[in-house]
């Protein structure tokens, strides 16, 4: 796996170029990074694997956190959890020494407080939205708008089938009016680089608004 | 779950400090990082790079060459992760996947070994590209956000 470097010029691995500066030493690119969001089994993977440079990874975060939350049986729970889940994640490769990591949220909802540390210095969110099961996108329109995290709703299509209209979607779901609804199709590429487009240009159009009034106060 | 069995021992009867490789597997995760699931420092974002200092074959050599220096790699999860980051960048996720070790156990290793001067650490995102309320970051983040837009409308 290791790649000999000389003194002169590290040989990167494939799918990452080097840079040299002026001393002929590579310069490590700056990176950036979209989260992927959805119910489970709605195509996140799809979605990142459709873009990606590399084959969509998974690793395991294993994490223990506080949490404080209502059981089944109605009690109140404050533990400390220990959870193992899975994450996918893939990575692209921009022209100007960029790259740009697209992680996968895990697929439940009781794994929301890990989100924070994924989320930390993204760009934004594509909250990926199957219309048969809509309530399944929920938690993650909730978590985002909370924490005015930009983000774009994007309604996956299997089969090119939309069975619901995009104001339905928008209503259903209390999408507010700056925060763009769309139909994707995970599978293609055009269509996820539109998707992610369309995120980076709502970061971008949030950025440029400042904070808003309600931030103050 | 599965028992450990006991370490194994040298004819001497000092335990080996290290299991093989192949028994890895067997050990819990977080045995690897004395119990921590915190690196010292500000949590590793799960996307910085990671850069391998040390030459390939101190990097690479299956028992660290003596006691010299502090960037001795101390277990075989550590010696995997500059494995893997000789003569390119990684990412924390990345080397997860790859080493088939948790994100938080690689945080904690990585930490330590750029503590020690063995690995170098890159690439954090900057803060202000989710904080629009900061009035420091803002036009930084603008200028790479636009090279990222411009960089997939490219793709």
């Amino acid at each position: 796996m290791a790649f000999p470097r000389s003194d002169v010029t590290a040989v990167p691995a494939a799918g990452a170029p080097a840079v040299p500066d002026q001393g002929g030493r590579e310069v490590p690119p700056t990176v950036v990074k979209i989260v992927v969001a959805g119910g489970f089994a709605v195509g996140k993977t799809t979605f990142i694997g459709s873009i990606s440079d590399i084959e969509p990874l998974s690793t395991e975060a294993a994490m223990t956190e506080h949490s404080v939350g209502v059981d089944d049986a109605g009690g109140v729970t404050d533990s400390k959890t220990s959870t193992t889940v899975a994450m996918d994640f893939g990575r692209i490769t921009l022209p100007g020494n960029l790259w740009l990591y697209l992680f996968g949220t895990p697929g439940q909802d009781r794994f929301l407080f890990m989100w924070d540390d994924l989320v930390r210095g993204a760009i934004g969110a594509v909250v990926l939205v199957d219309t048969d099961r809509l309530e399944h996108c929920f938690p993650a329109v909730d978590y985002f708008e909370t924490r005015r995290i930009p983000f774009v709703v994007a309604v996956n299509c299997f089969a090119g089938v939309a069975r619901h209209t995009l104001d339905d979607v928008r209503s259903a779901l209390a999408i507010p009016a700056e925060v763009p609804v769309f139909y994707t199709d995970a599978r293609s590429r055009a269509a996820t680089k539109q998707a992610l487009i369309t995120v980076v240009q709502t970061a971008m159009r949030r950025l440029a608004a400042g904070p808003r009034p309600a931030d103050q106060g | 779950m599965t028992v450990v069995p006991p370490a194994p021992r040298e004819p001497g009867g000092r335990a080996l400090d290290h299991p093989e490789p192949d028994e890895a597997g067997s050990v819990r995760p977080y045995m690897v990082t004395g119990g921590r699931t915190r690196p010292s420092g500000d949590a590793l974002p799960i996307e910085a790079l990671v850069e391998c200092l040390l030459p390939a074959a101190d990097a690479e050599s299956s028992r660290p060459r003596g006691a010299a220096g502090p960037s001795t790699p101390s277990g075989p999860e550590s010696r995997r992760i500059l494995e893997l980051t000789q003569g390119r960048y990684l990412s924390v996720a990345e080397i997860s996947a790859h080493a088939h070790l948790p994100v938080g156990v690689v945080r904690v290793l990585v930490s330590d070994l750029a503590a020690a001067g063995s690995v170098r650490i890159h690439g954090l995102t900057p803060a202000s590209l989710t904080d629009p309320a900061d009035p420091t970051g803002g036009a930084a983040a603008l200028s790479v956000l636009e090279s990222v837009l411009n960089g997939i409308s490219a793709l």
